[in-house]
């Protein structure tokens, strides 16, 4: 009898739960009524005559509705582009869409469903709707199709009228929080008229605002029970412009939202978001709210267990937790928690599923880190806060209305504080991430129990561009023809400027071998629970692997050195790392690279000209549009690139031209000095270039340019090898 | 395109080659944008990773035992020889046997296929690949380890998307195996079948993979008269034998070769049906009850199926009557109706390719590709043909084989062709228009066409005529730069010239510009990215006028391109040093083959400023070979230094035999291209 009540239950889940899927004919009534205002918009501004494209109208729609057990949500888009060239034509000429898909809500779903139509308005307004019936289904397996159209009759001055609605039915027990939506009001074509509409209905919280000056969104009427309608209307938005150095969402008009899902007061506490209340827009996260909402979610325990076992094994149990026992931890979670957990992931994406159990477990979420972390230090009674920040690029604390736009930080009171974030696999303990450098934050104070109970308003420290440097120590040498040259190359990077390179120039294997046996710890290999004849064949795959990475770090080598250089390397011979930079803030990315190149060299009678400029690798060069610049200038941080240069000068040559090679600019925003002397067979150039900030107000644009200008102009600059 | 979604991972399959995706499907899934801290993304997609990997899971590893030495120096040895390539075909067979459908009346071939791939790479992983459509079914997929033993796999059927097609009725089977370890052996079979013998047309030797023994076989019964055309077999060392069998009536061709490298994957390089050994099988008739059927006997057989399919066509010739009125009205002569009906259709039909079973070889209703203002090269040669006729012209269908096929209407296949364009006869002269070349000049033919044979309709019968072969002449790209030295910057004016090809593909590209952004594109394309070119003052000739030169003219300044040295200016003449470093290095194969037949010419004055004189002029370069030339020169002219430049490329071809050749010029070339002029102040 119990089974066959559970039996009823769950047919009632499975079948009634879901609303209706609405149908095609009323998608199409929704756009294109007769009462449809836009239906006769026909023409442009003058001053967008010559664009490839403008939007007439567009609107996007988001519909929130609560069912008994499911949430149903609608989303569509209804675009009316008058196109202008064949760009624009071709463009629109062809539709792809998914028609039906997996929705990839909550824990079940019947699958979504969507819903196109095209229509074409020609220039003398004769309309004509496109039949969706001839789409062709190009891809389909199970419940997913995916079809396309080729839009027929399609001409410069054309109107086109498209809608896309997809319809997305899910449940889910508790809270649902939908993905964010940060857009910008402007787009790739200009806009003449545009709409943002939500439809909220009841259970369902709403996170809304607008910024720089993008258009407040407003309560409209409805008739609909228990559903709010919001409407956000823009018109004349220019097509979107991009810059050199700028982040679009610090400047230009833009819209932030979420919607939360949260049928109960248990879901309410259980959501991850920031929550208003039912029926109201919030718009704005105050410093209280932040605090409260992890002061709930980050629970510091002083568990000995916690990494103690690691101090016992180091016989550190009874040092100090000062700086250097905060880094050991560090880097030992970096490894147990990702480095060492990638290595099974290496394997399973190359492919042998068949062969390697899925033995990885979980990666740490930054949450989790950071109350791991804490937690170490509760257990050994070291103060710390917990900072809240808001990376530059997204946003800043005071405009936060999302969880997601916050980074968490943990700062340790020792003598010097010292900054944990959560790692990657490069990361360095005492680290800022660089978008968060000299930003607002708040930092989170902790009572004795170590919970979370104050707040105050910080500033981020800065780095120096020193602090984020790459030095190159370069000697270059003549081959017999001359015109081929020989680079032997240092290069240290420290600070955020190790990050890329890290990144690119490493194999995994690089730092995971350097990880193991820092940590004396055994590899993957070794501890996989597998027969031993599995053991030895992962063991021929991992040596095979190491040798494929190492080939392909080469030809990777060689294509950055290239686009560093901006010249085609001829022969690209050696990459040897030097040090990892991986186990501390001060410790340098180096490696040691050899090269040829030819092209820098050009023969002049018996004497030959060398381009020795470019041998600092390729400089900013700025178009002319962007010598005036009013738009504020972002920066990632302050950074300096030192140059080296030792140029073996061939027996038989005196050098002319040296005299153009000292340069010297230097202004608040930065500079680049530049000096050039021989000494005996030697030519010695050595350069400097820094940035001294990470953001300048616009008006300051003209010491960037001016340093900038001159680096550039250096890359210009030839000697003359003549014969004696 | 407009992507409502994004493309899942199907779309991948484009770039299969036939038989084998050797590059695993993985890593290409994006996600939803999503705000993330710093670090999680790279997890998150090694995560995302593995899910993909759960979809078609990879076969064979955990059963596959480690091969034995002799079969692993097997796997070395080869593995030295073959550097490029992770497996290799120890044994291939495939046979052919041919059957009759009595309900369909139609030919049917069924195709055997047998190989056995070692691996030569440490390990190795791939995707077997067998495509197959409206006309052809994949019967059976079977795979066996090095034991004989039958390994399980679970194919997947999914449409096939090529780039090319808008759309195409091609499928594709494929599943996923593993070699373990070098010289890991399986066995794939697979068994097609195709529906009508037609639509089976020929036979290669060599696959994707290098293949050391392979073996052809046909059964043909007595009922089926069969031609095998051989095809690229000099040097190819392939042997045949013929027995008859009494008992079963029918003849066994056994077609026997060795050591047959890997399949091209050489871009600009010829068809297929050029490069590699293969059987062209032409089926000419059956005999069923004592009754001869022609089936490809002669290429009026061809021509009779291909007019048989035109003769479905409905036209509804009123729907573009208007319009070719409107077109014609007022216009004198023949030449100038047919232009402007023929630049319509460019303009005003996009090309969108389709492949759909009949709908692949029958053109589509005119009044259709008007409506849709789209069609595939059928189409658009219908209507161009329907609206010629309405405006009172002959004009006829055309089949065309492209330059990428091998052969011509000497051979009754449907190999001969794949392409449709249209004629139109003016007083006995045939004039050949190709709507999908677009911005193409009328009575100007595109490279890929021209020289090749051209089957024109001709009521019950047809003719056979070459498409003109051009000259580089044609496609003629001239740049004159005019200038003088002012401080370290040379001033002066530019003038670009296209003719024939070369203007097609630059008209193109600009016309499919965003407007708002042309000028930038313009003065992006005169600078090529260089900061210290200035360009001013550009005007050019109309962007859609075929009947002229394109003609681009601008000022310019160009910075730091002048270097001084006490009382000597050094300079370079040379802006744009076309195929500087364009070398082979002894990597091709084959030949490399040009879009169009190149002759590129540039003109450079200086004005030697009056307190200079040339020291020494750089040397000049002459290199006279059969289908190719540079010639460099440096003259003086009073006050004038004269920089000229000629590359011409006769053939657009280089062929392998002269890609050593063809280096050595480049080198010599590039060693102009290092050499400064040098001006020194008169005394």
């Amino acid at each position: 009898m119990r089974h066959f009540v559970l039996l009823i239950l769950l047919l009632s889940i499975s079948t009634g739960s879901f609303s209706q899927a609405p149908k095609p004919g009323d998608i199409r009534l929704k756009f294109w009524t007769e009462s449809d205002s836009y239906e006769d918009a026909l023409t442009i501004p003058e001053d967008w005559k010559n664009e490839s494209a403008v939007i007439i109208y567009q609107e996007f729609n988001y519909e929130y509705k609560n069912t008994s057990r499911a949430v149903n949500y609608n989303e569509s888009t209804r675009r009316r582009v008058v196109l202008l060239d064949k760009s624009a034509v071709e463009t629109y000429s062809e539709f792809s869409f998914a028609e039906n898909f997996k929705v990839d809500k909550g824990f079940r779903s019947k699958g979504g469903q969507a819903f196109a139509g095209v229509k074409i308005i020609k220039p003398d307004g004769t309309a004509s709707i496109i039949d969706m019936e001839d789409a062709i289904e190009v891809e389909g397996q199970g419940s997913k199709t995916f079809k396309k159209i080729a839009v027929p009759n399609l001409e410069i001055g054309d109107i086109i009228d498209y809608y896309y609605h997809i319809y997305e039915p899910f449940v889910t027990t508790y809270d649902f929080a939908f993905e964010p939506i940060i857009s910008t009001l402007s787009g790739t074509y200009p806009i003449l008229n545009q709409k943002l509409i939500f439809e909220i209905g009841e259970d369902f919280f709403f996170n809304f605002n607008s910024l720089n000056g993008a258009p407040e969104i407003q309560l409209s009427d409805s008739d609909k029970k228990n559903t709010k309608i919001y409407t956000l209307t823009d018109t004349n938005r220019s097509k979107m412009k991009t810059r050199r150095w700028f982040y679009s969402r610090q400047v230009q008009p833009l819209i932030k939202t979420q919607v939360i899902f949260a049928r109960n007061s248990k879901s309410e506490r259980l959501a991850d978001a920031f929550l208003g209340e039912k029926g109201k827009i919030k718009s704005s996260v105050s410093e209280e709210e932040i605090k409260k909402y992890f002061a709930k979610r980050l629970i510091f325990t002083d568990d000995k267990n916690n990494y103690h076992w690691y101090l016992k094994k180091k016989n550190l149990l009874d040092a100090p937790t000062d700086k250097k026992l905060i880094e050991e931890i560090y880097y030992q979670m970096r490894f147990d928690h990702l480095v060492a957990k990638l290595e099974p992931l290496i394997f399973l994406n190359e492919g042998y599923v068949n062969v390697i159990p899925f033995q990885y477990g979980n990666f740490l979420s930054e949450q989790s880190f950071i109350t791991q972390f804490g937690s170490f230090l509760k257990s050994r009674d070291v103060d710390f806060t917990v900072i809240a920040a808001v990376p530059r690029s997204l946003s800043n604390l005071d405009d936060v209305l999302i969880k997601d736009e916050i980074v968490l930080l943990l700062k340790v009171e020792l003598d010097q504080p010292i900054y944990i974030s959560y790692f990657n696999f490069h990361s360095n303990c005492n680290h800022i991430p660089y978008l968060l450098e000299g930003t607002e934050a708040l930092e989170m104070n902790l009572t004795q129990q170590h919970q979370i109970v104050g707040v105050k308003r910080i500033t981020l420290p800065t780095t120096k561009h020193v602090d984020n440097n790459t030095s190159t120590t370069l000697e270059v040498d003549f081959e017999e023809d001359m015109l081929t040259l020989q680079l032997d190359k240092e290069v240290n990077h420290t600070g955020y400027n190790k990050e890329d390179s890290q990144n690119t120039l490493m194999t995994h294997y690089d730092y995971i071998d350097e990880d193991y046996d820092y940590f004396n710890a055994s590899g993957f290999v070794e501890r996989v629970n597998v027969k031993n004849k599995i053991r030895e064949e992962i063991r021929v795959k991992l040596a095979a692997k190491k040798i494929k990475d190492k080939k392909a770090q080469l030809e990777i080598c060689k294509q950055t050195a290239e686009q560093e250089i901006d010249i085609p390397i001829k022969s690209y011979k050696k990459f040897d790392i030097n040090s990892s930079g991986r186990y501390g803030d001060d410790e340098a990315f180096s490696y040691n690279e050899n090269y040829q190149i030819e092209g820098l060299v050009k023969q002049a009678g018996p004497n030959f000209i060398m381009e020795v400029g470019k041998l600092i690798g390729g400089q900013v060069g700025l178009e002319e549009e962007e010598m005036d610049r009013q738009e504020d200038v972002f920066m990632a941080y302050p950074r300096s690139y030192r140059n080296d240069i030792t140029i073996n000068i061939p027996k038989g040559f005196d050098i002319q031209g040296i005299e153009n090679l000292n340069k010297k600019i230097e202004n608040e925003s930065g500079g680049f000095i530049s000096v050039a002397n021989i000494e005996g067979q030697l030519l010695k150039i050595s350069s400097h270039k820094f940035y001294k900030t990470n953001f300048e107000k616009a008006e300051n644009w003209p010491n960037l340019v001016a340093f900038l200008e001159e680096a550039y102009d250096f890359t210009q600059e030839k000697i003359l090898l003549k014969r004696q | 395109m407009i992507h409502f979604l994004l493309t899942s991972l199907l779309a991948l399959l484009k770039f299969m080659e036939t038989g084998i995706l050797s590059s695993f499907l993985m890593g290409f899934i994006i996600e939803k944008p999503k705000q993330t801290s710093f670090c999680m993304n790279t997890v998150r997609l090694l995560v995302i990773g593995i899910l993909i990997l759960s979809i078609p899971s990879w076969v064979g590893a955990q059963k596959n035992k480690r091969p034995d030495a002799t079969t692993i120096n097997f796997a070395k040895a080869q593995k030295a020889e073959h550097t490029k390539d992770n497996l290799l075909i120890r044994n291939s067979l495939v046979t052919y046997t041919f059957d009759f459908n009595e309900r369909t009346k139609k030919v049917t071939v069924l195709e055997k296929n047998k190989r056995r791939y070692i691996c030569l790479a440490p390990q190795h992983k791939t995707s077997f690949v067998n495509f197959y459509n409206q006309e052809s079914e994949i019967k059976s997929i079977e795979v066996f380890n090095a034991k004989g033993k039958r390994v399980p796999v679970y194919p997947k059927d999914d449409y096939y998307q090529d780039s090319d097609f808008f759309y195409s009725d091609a499928r594709v089977i494929y599943f996923n195996l593993e070699f373990p370890y070098q010289g890991s052996e399986y066995q794939v079979n697979y068994t097609k079948k195709y529906k009508d013998v037609k639509y089976f047309t020929s036979s290669f030797f060599s696959n994707y993979y290098p293949n050391l023994n392979k073996k052809i076989r046909f059964v043909v019964p007595d009922w089926l008269e069969v031609e095998f055309k051989e095809m690229n077999f000099d040097n190819a060392n392939i042997s045949v034998e013929k027995e008859y069998n009494e008992s079963k009536k029918s003849t066994t061709y056994t077609f026997t070769g060795k050591k047959f490298k890997s399949e091209n994957r050489e871009e600009y390089a010829p068809g297929p049906s050029h490069i590699y050994p293969h059987l062209l099988v032409l089926t000419k008739s059956y005999t069923r009850h004592g009754k001869k059927v022609a089936l490809f006997d002669s290429t009026q057989d061809l021509y009779d199926w291909y007019k048989s399919l035109v003769d479905l066509i409905d036209d509804d010739i009123s729907i573009i009557k208007a319009k070719v009125e409107t077109l014609t009205a007022g216009l004198d002569t023949d030449i100038e109706k047919v232009k402007a009906i023929y630049y319509w259709v460019q303009d005003n039909i996009r090309y969108i390719a389709f492949e759909d079973g009949l709908a692949g070889f029958k053109p589509e209703e005119c009044h259709k590709v008007f409506q849709n203002k789209y069609g595939d090269c059928k189409g658009m040669a219908n209507l161009t043909k329907q609206m010629l006729i309405l405006a009172g012209f002959d004009a006829r269908l055309t089949w065309i084989g492209t330059k990428r096929i091998a052969y011509d209407y000497s051979l009754p296949t449907l190999a001969a062709d794949n392409h449709m364009i249209c004629t139109v006869i003016i007083d006995g002269k045939k004039y050949f228009l190709d709507p999908t070349e677009k911005y193409n000049t009328f009575n100007v033919y595109a490279e890929r066409i021209q020289g090749k044979q051209a089957l024109i309709e001709n009521g019950d019968g047809f003719m056979l005529e070459l498409i003109p072969e051009m000259n580089n002449e044609t496609n003629e790209e001239l740049i004159v730069r005019k200038f003088k030295i002012d401080g370290d910057v040379l001033k002066g004016e530019g003038h670009h010239s296209f003719k024939g090809e070369s203007k097609s593909k630059l008209l193109y590209s600009i016309n499919h510009i965003k407007s708002d952004r042309l000028e930038e594109a313009l003065d992006n394309y005169i600078k090529e990215g260089d900061k210290n070119l200035r360009v001013f003052d550009t005007k050019t000739t109309e962007l859609n006028q075929r009947d002229q030169d394109f003609l681009i003219d601008y000022s310019f300044e160009q910075k730091n391109a002048v270097s001084s040295f006490g009382e000597e200016m050094y300079l370079d003449l040379d802006y744009y040093k076309e195929m500087e470093k364009f070398k082979f290095d002894g990597s091709r194969q084959f030949d490399y083959l040009f879009p169009y037949k190149t002759k590129l010419v540039v003109k450079t004055e200086l004005e030697i400023p009056h307190q200079y004189q040339v020291q020494e002029m750089p040397s000049g370069l002459t290199e006279d070979h059969e289908n190719f030339s540079f010639h460099v020169k440096f003259k003086k002219d009073g006050n004038k230094l004269i920089y000229e430049k000629e590359i011409n490329i006769d053939e657009a071809v280089i062929r392998k035999e002269d890609l050593e050749l063809w280096d050595s010029c480049i080198d010599k070339l590039d060693k102009v291209y290092h050499q400064q002029l040098i001006l020194t102040k008169k005394q």
